[in-house]
């Protein structure tokens, strides 16, 4: 590579020298448009790209070396036109005005529309913001990218394959999913992260009801709707690309030294009126081991056991466990080729691609591949009849340390937390320690993969012109395999280094597998009659999704070295499961215009769903929408505002996205029960659950009103939403019921909802001289969510009531640490949390005035001392992208935060150690982060006093000294690119190469406890005990043959 | 034309979509029954049942089971003051949860309001039936243990039901539903020669009947005249039921204090450390453990290997009678406690088998017995040390397999249960004697070659625990100390016999000074500032926390786990316990 770049700069540079020593010729001429002499225009000549600009009265000359030479006219606003022009003949040229970003054509449910038509609230964005980036997952590279379009990490967090979560427009129920729905070529999908980003042409998002409802049922929180690239008629283009990368995690804790670790430990322990831990014979071999760790042993043998080496105990090495088992960098790859073209009567789209993505763990080894391949054939067989293929494949392989050792360990990362810094690696002998748990990361695999099948025929008849009859189908068969090998493995080598075996022994697989069937047929017919402009579409779906699901697990393996069924000889379980749904939905959409001034839409949709009961099952679903575009009018001579559009829009959509058989009370049947009764494990029949037998579909209602002006000169565009979001009859607990009851609360219909927010965004383009052209592009998003009805009537704050913003983080008022006696014996009364307090712990402010700090009754009316003192939410989602090329080079910056958010570190257990250090016994570590505790030598620390015991707890309530402000900017993506000059393209044959360096998540700006990752402060095993998120430099290449 | 065809045909493809629909969308579970479809079956009834096995004391996991629950009592001292929040006085009102589960019995009460549709013959699933009877029972009593009044509920109920906002009912009623329940799971559980091996019969549901009702009837009596007595109380009538149930027990005649040793200084400590009780006399039930099924557990990784955070404390090791029959205040046989050596000789042999000592095996591994016990783990980290000095025995298997994970039986219920049952309700009853001494305390007694306990005693001890009661009584509860040491039950019994001058004393382990001319022995070594010591020169585990001159135990308020905040406001009709 390298060699083939410097030989082209070298055909470069010759060329210049070329240009330079010819004679130049001079062209002139005129430019207008719109009916007026354009200023500015820049005039490029072709064959040498030398350029000018036209003056006030559009007049330009330029020299060029032969007689005749293409010119390339181009200017924001107006078409690019070439010209043949000849030296001496004065050339006059109009250009054609091209609106602007309005006149794009958006993909839309069942259609398409411009984007000046549109009277819904519809976002937009090119594939090529996708591209080039080295994620996973494509939602990776589409956070931030759209308002309200919310993406946010897994709660695995990072490593190879990770998922993200997405959300359109903040919360939308409290007890189901309430994700968006996705559309790929028009067929419902169950998740994007499959597909290709090289393969995708853009991504709208439909936010608001009126967008929406032509989807009704499964629609209600928005939609996603993915177009794949098609062939274009003309010269086949093969495309390559490529990208290396090289990542590293963002951020990683800093344990403390064995000795730190063990004085620290010591204070805690004394503090809960335990004895110190570590004896002085303990910290003499720690200080002795770490003046010299090559020499002194890192553990002695186990006093009662002395065959065996103490374990978690008496050790005395000195590890960081994170940095154990974590390296620094992992590698990926990627690589897209695609085939497209066409001619009269089909045209096609061939795309492959490759991932493949490394993990972080130092000794395991961790793998994540996926293959794309996609096919979309059009044809054209006669005038009036069209048709379509659409074949996409997705396989991903994970290659993962077996999953059996997860589920004991949990995750590396709790794993780490969970050993002290003293707890040896290695046993003296240089074995790995039983502590280490390091076998785990290579003995056994969990090996899962995932394949896609989603074919689609259609076709389009035209009869009449502008009539069109539409069906389509799609069949997809999702079929998913896991395997994990629970290997026995060396545990621990005795002092004598006889090695200790692990018992488990067993191979377990799994096999899922989806098949969906979706039908639509649809008709619709669309028209201009002078001015008036008119479509009208109905059409039906139905959906039918089957899914299978079989697992085997046998112990005693006779060979370790095949793992499966078939050499196991031991004790098997199998299990399974089948669940199946419908949807089947009646849909229309009716839309007039007068001169693309007065814009008005309605949409419907009629839907029935499995998931409720017979008599509940249908719903329907109304919006309509419609827009005033001012500037269209007569009257506006504002000239540089060339658009200003009001819309406004009102609908109504359906929510079922809840899990199948609601309405019915089933008994589970249990198996193996791990109670031995009668000589065998048991099965089991579980007890009944409450249902709703009337349970029924949430309705989603929105409200939104949108503003789109565009300004100086097609310049700037600025789109504005604001929208409410009211969710009724959301599926909610019955009742806040006393427990009594004994059994879970069943969902009703009973409770609403309302989301308010809005989206901006705001889009300048611009050139400045010839050579360098930039846009910068500002969004800016919020959303808040209220409880409005709840069945909660004694507003207990322990669930939902009404008034409540969601988030809403209820705790008490820090006084400070308590440094004095006089302030110990000063303090309100602080039994409600702990009998005994000291100096080092804290004292809550006393807000109700009773002397006593507790929570009152609990409720809205009766809160003691709470109060909301923060919002979990994320609030002000904000991005700024900034795109500039110059010659043959191109920049793109891309900034994504979180303008406001409040993270209460979690208390207790083992999650809340990275912002305590000390919660309670095991779990409990030491940090950087977490040192400056409370110590009456360190009487002006940031937390209070450690204990060793459940007494920890008094001092780490939800209060507002320790909420973190957990607002970020991360800079997401950077990315700078060259592309080969046109010119030495030609002469190599080649349309295009690009070249370029990019990096990911490579630095972030947050005042957040340094322990945390801004956007990764959940996970399943505590708080901030996840996979961490890559930091990623790369590299690669484009080419276009 | 061909326009028309189109339009037809695309007309069909949409009605024919649209009339199919509600049949089309009918889509029932493929894999599950619904409440509905429940024929109770046999099999269904004993599927139902399985479930509730879980709830049993046993090992689980890392526990030590049943052997670590007396720190909740002053058998044993955790290294954690605050063991039980109770005890220490420590605990306080709950948002919600706290204990106060009906889940379990809202799944049984299905079963019970439910299962006369049944088509099979009443002999086929009467066992069943007997079984979900004496599952509500078990579930009944935890929580008038922790509660004490409650509401009774015998039907499922759902969120319209008008019983959610009950009233609690006298703990009096309650505990007399609880052995209603128990005598009809009597009448209908099957014999244990035919009761398959592992499930509940006949004989498990009388002896925890008298379990019930002793502590029904001592509560009553105990708490007589303070907020926690019973207005109308009976206590007689609850003795006379726990009588009659153990006796029932003890009369099956199929029972027995079967030494599984002949040697008395062992026969005791091998019953806690079998790996099957099938054939075992006394052992009326219990849960098996399987590595080839993976039903283990580890808790031999603690026993003998480490202690867990506890020790045995002074008390207990102080109750031990001299092998005369006579307390350690009165016999000539007693040689103090200046050395542990000294300690245990000449004392009821259940003392050496319940407390670790010298030369005992630890661990043994490929027949090398050489792991033997010299010191206590007083030098290890807090998860693993011994707290007290006095390390326990009970429960230890030196030939566990560490490596392989644990199948040592866990016992559920023994025999030797309803002879202490028996023995303290006669008495209660004022109808204790020497005949009924021999058939209960003295069967014990004769395992161990202990003396027989007299009618008349024969000593006065200046120790006895309930100066008040009579000296038989003191012994009775000194022999249920000592053989029922460590296995959960002293708890309980702390409770209804309302002794809140015992819980409130300090808690204390060894002499300090029995391990002066031995602290280089300790692995590792011991560092004397380490172990906290009162100013006797006892070990006081909780010398550096709030409990240091005992627990703040408030006789007023903690006999009684408090009812979650959350429920008092939703039932406004539940009031909350005394003192909360």
């Amino acid at each position: 590579m390298p060699k083939l770049s410097s030989c082209l700069w070298q055909v470069a540079l010759f060329c210049i020298v070329c240009n330079a020593t010819a004679q130049n010729r001079i062209f002139r001429g005129k430019v207008t448009g719109s009916g007026k002499d354009l200023a500015g225009v820049t005039v490029t000549v072709k064959s040498t790209g030398a350029g000018t600009s036209t003056d006030d009265t559009g007049v330009f000359a330029v020299a060029a070396p032969k007689n005749s030479d293409t010119l390339i006219f181009s200017i924001v606003g107006y078409a690019e036109v070439h010209r043949t022009a000849t030296a001496g003949v004065f050339l006059t040229v109009e250009l054609a005005a091209m609106n602007n970003a309005m006149e794009e054509v958006v993909i839309v449910g069942y259609g398409t529309q411009k984007r000046i038509n549109l009277t819904g609230a519809v976002a937009q964005i090119d594939g090529r913001v996708l591209a080039n980036r080295p994620v996973s997952n494509i939602g990776q590279a589409l956070q931030g990218a759209i308002g309200n379009l919310n993406i946010t990490p897994s709660s695995e967090g990072g490593g190879p394959g990770a998922g993200v979560n997405f959300n359109i427009r903040g919360a939308t129920s409290l007890s189901s999913g309430g994700s968006p729905f996705y559309i790929v070529d028009g067929v419902p999908v169950e998740g994007i992260s499959k597909l290709n980003p090289a393969d995708i042409q853009s991504i709208s998002v439909l936010k608001d009801a009126a967008a929406s409802a032509i989807y009704g049922a499964r629609a209600a929180y928005g939609v996603v709707l993915v177009t794949t690239k098609t062939g274009k008629t003309g010269k086949p283009v093969i495309s390559y690309g490529n990208i290396f990368g090289f990542s590293r995690a963002t951020q990683i804790p800093n344990q403390v030294n064995s000795l730190e670790f063990a004085e620290a430990y010591n204070i805690a322990s004394v503090n809960a009126g335990q004895s110190p831990m570590f004896s002085q014979e303990h910290i003499n071999r720690i200080k002795a081991y770490m003046a010299d760790p090559v020499n002194t042993p890192s553990n002695i043998p186990n006093p009662n056991n002395p065959d065996f080496w103490s374990y978690a105990t008496l050790d005395n090495d000195n590890v960081d466990w994170i940095r154990t088992y974590f390296k620094p960098g992992a590698e990926n790859q990627k690589h897209d080729l695609s085939v497209s073209g066409g001619g009269d009567k089909t045209s096609y789209y061939v795309g492959a691609g490759y991932f493949k993505e490394g993990g972080l763990l130092r000794y395991g080894n961790e793998k994540y591949e996926r293959i794309n391949l996609t096919s979309n054939l059009h044809f054209t067989p006669l005038k009036w009849l069209r048709g379509d293929l659409r074949t996409r494949f997705s396989r991903d392989n994970r290659n993962v340390p077996s999953p059996t050792h997860d589920g004991d360990i949990g995750n590396w990362m709790h794993l780490s937390t969970t050993r002290f810094p003293n707890w040896a690696l290695k046993d003296p002998n240089g074995h790995w320690a039983a502590t280490s748990n390091m076998l785990r990361q290579w003995e056994g695999r969990g090996l899962s993969n995932n394949n896609v099948v989603n074919l689609t025929g259609a076709i389009e008849i035209e009869p009449v012109k502008n009539w069109k009859i539409n069906v389509d189908y799609t069949y997809r068969n999702t079929v998913f395999k896991s395997s994990a090998h629970a290997k026995p493995f060396i545990w621990e080598y005795t002092v004598s280094e006889v090695p200790v075996m692990t018992s488990n022994n067993a191979y377990s697989t799994e096999m899922s597998q989806l098949n969906y069937n979706s039908l639509n047929a649809y008709t619709s017919y669309g028209n201009q009659l002078g001015k008036h402009a008119f479509s009208a579409l109905v059409g039906q779906q139905a959906e039918l999704s089957k899914y299978t699901y079989l697992f085997g697990m046998k112990r005693d393996l006779i060979s370790q070295n095949l793992p499966s069924l078939g050499v196991a000889t031991g004790d098997q379980t199998t299990n399974g499961s089948l669940t199946h749904w419908a949807n089947t939905g009646t849909f229309m959409r009716v839309n007039y215009n007068f001169d693309e001034r007065y814009l008005i839409e309605f949409n419907a949709r009629y839907d029935g769903s499995s998931k409720f009961p017979e008599g509940k099952r249908f719903g329907f679903f109304p919006s309509v929408s419609a827009g005033y575009n001012i500037a269209k009018e007569s009257f506006w001579n504002i000239r540089d505002i060339s658009q200003l559009k009001l819309r406004g829009s009102y609908g109504s959509l359906g929510n079922q996205d809840v899990a199948n058989y609601l309405y019915l009370s089933t008994i589970g049947i249990g198996t193996k029960y791990g109670y031995i009764l009668n000589g065998v494990l048991p099965n089991y029949l579980a007890a009944p659950g409450l249902v709703s037998a009337n349970l029924t579909w949430e309705t989603a209602r929105t409200v939104d009103l949108g503003l789109d002006i565009t300004l100086l000169s097609n310049r700037l565009d600025v789109s504005f939403d604001w929208y409410t979001r009211t969710t009724s009859n959301m599926f909610g607990p019955a009742n806040a019921l006393p427990a009594t009851l004994g059994a879970n609360i069943p969902l009703q219909n009973n409770a609403d909802l309302r989301t308010r927010g809005f989206e901006l965004s705001l889009g300048w383009r611009d050139h400045v001289g010839h050579d360098f052209t930039y846009n910068v592009n500002l969004i800016l998003s919020d959303n808040r969510a209220k409880v409005i009805r709840y069945n909660n009537p004694t507003k207990i704050l322990s669930t939902y009531f009404e008034g409540y913003t969601l988030g809403d983080i209820w705790g008490y008022t820090t006084e400070g640490i308590m440094q004095t006696d006089e302030q110990v014996s000063k303090m309100a009364d602080q039994s409600y949390f702990w009998g005994s307090w000291s100096k080092g712990d804290i004292a809550y402010r006393d807000l109700n005035g009773d002397n006593k700090i507790n929570n009152g009754k609990n409720t809205v009316d009766d809160h003691g001392d709470l109060s909301v003192i923060g919002n979990s939410l994320p609030r002000y989602n904000y991005s700024l992208r900034l795109d500039a090329s110059w010659k043959g080079f191109d920049l793109n910056v891309f900034f994504q935060g979180v303008g406001r958010r409040d993270f209460s570190p979690p208390s207790g257990g083992n999650s809340g150690v990275f912002f305590w250090g000390f919660t309670r016994g095991f779990g409990s570590n030491m940090y950087k982060e977490t040192s400056d505790f409370w110590t009456p030598d360190n009487t002006n620390a940031y937390l209070p006093k450690p204990y060793n015991s459940a007494e920890v707890s008094k001092n780490q309530v939800t209060q507002t000294r320790y909420l973190q402000n957990a607002s970020y900017l991360r800079l997401k993506n950077i990315q700078l690119g060259y592309s080969i000059p046109a010119a030495v393209m030609q002469r190599i044959g080649l349309q295009r190469i690009r070249l370029f360096l990019s990096g990911e998540n490579l630095f972030t700006i947050t005042p957040l406890q340094k322990n945390f990752d801004p956007e990764l402060t959940a996970g399943g095993w505590g708080a901030g005990k996840v996979y961490p998120l890559y930091k990623i430099v790369s590299f690669g290449i484009n080419v276009d043959f | 034309m061909k326009t028309y065809r189109l339009f037809t045909i695309w007309m069909i493809l949409f009605s024919t979509g649209l009339f199919s629909c509600e049949k089309f969308l009918d889509r029932p579970p493929l894999d599950a029954i619904t409440d509905g479809e429940m024929t109770f079956s046999k099999t269904e009834m004993e599927l139902y049942s399985n479930k509730y096995y879980g709830s049993l004391p046993s090992f689980n996991g890392y526990s030590l089971g049943i052997f670590e629950e007396d720190n909740s009592s002053d058998n044993m001292v955790s290294g954690d003051y605050n063991f039980n929040a109770r005890l220490s006085g420590t605990i306080n009102v709950p948002g919600s949860g706290g204990g106060w589960d009906w889940t379990a019995i809202r799944g049984i009460n299905f079963f019970l309001a439910n299962y006369h549709i049944t088509k099979e013959s009443p002999g086929l699933v009467n066992p069943y039936i007997g079984e979900m009877y004496f599952w509500r029972a078990w579930y009944y009593y935890s929580l008038m243990k922790s509660f004490g009044d409650l509401p009774w509920y015998n039907m499922p109920l759902t969120t319209g039901s008008e019983e959610l906002y009950s009233v609690r009912l006298s703990r009096s009623v309650i505990a007399d539903s609880i052995i209603a329940d128990l005598d009809k799971a009597a009448v209908l559980l099957a014999s244990k020669e035919v009761t398959p091996s592992g499930r509940l019969h006949k004989d498990v549901a009388l002896l925890f009947q008298s379990r019930v009702a002793l502590y029904e009837g001592s509560w009553e009596k105990y708490h007589a005249g303070t907020v926690f007595g019973v207005e109308g109380g009976d206590p007689g009538r609850f003795f006379r039921k726990a009588a009659e149930a153990a006796k029932q027990v003890i009369d099956r005649g199929i029972y027995s204090i079967e030494p599984a040793s002949a040697d008395p200084q062992t026969a005791y400590w091998s019953l806690f450390n079998q790996k099957d009780l099938s054939a075992n006399k006394e052992v009326l039930m219990w849960r098996k453990y399987d590595r080839a099924l993976n039903v283990i557990h580890y808790a031999q990784n603690y026993f003998g290997g480490s202690d867990k955070n506890t020790g045995l404390s002074k008390y207990l090791v102080e109750s031990y009678l001299c092998t005369d029959g006579k307390p350690i205040g009165v016999s000539s046989l007693y040689l103090g406690d200046d050395l542990v050596e000294d300690l245990v000789k000449n004392r009821d042999p259940r003392l050496t088998q319940t407390m670790y000592t010298k030369g005992k095996p630890r661990v043994i591994s490929n027949g090398d017995t050489s792991g033997k016990f010299n010191l206590p783990d007083m030098t290890f980290e807090s998860r693993l040390r011994n707290t007290t000095g006095y390390q326990l025995y009970k429960g230890v298997d030196p030939a566990a397999d560490h490596s392989a994970g644990d199948i040592n039986a866990a016992i559920i219920f023994r025999y030797a249960e309803a002879l202490l049952n028996y023995a303290e309700a006669k008495e209660e009853l004022g109808e204790c004697n020497q005949e009924i001494l021999d058939i209960t305390v003295n069967v014990l007694r004769d395992r161990v070659g202990m003396p027989h306990l007299a009618e008349s005693v024969g000593f006065t001890d200046p120790a006895w625990e309930f100066p008040t009661l009579t000296p038989r009584m003191n012994e009775i509860r000194r022999e249920r100390r000592v053989e029922l040491a460590c296995e959960g039950y002293r708890f309980d019994d702390l409770m209804r016999w309302a002794a809140v001058s015992l819980i409130k004393r300090p808690m204390l382990g060894a002499k300090m000074q029995q391990f002066a001319d031995v602290k280089n022995s300790f692995q590792p070594v011991l560092d004397p500032a380490a172990i906290p010591v009162n100013a006797n020169g006892y070990i006081a585990p909780h010398w550096n926390s709030p409990a240091q001159n005992g627990w703040q135990f408030d006789a007023g308020k903690h006999y009684l786990n408090p009812i979650p905040l959350n429920e008092l406001i939703l039932n406004p009709e539940l009031e909350q316990n005394p003192g909360y």
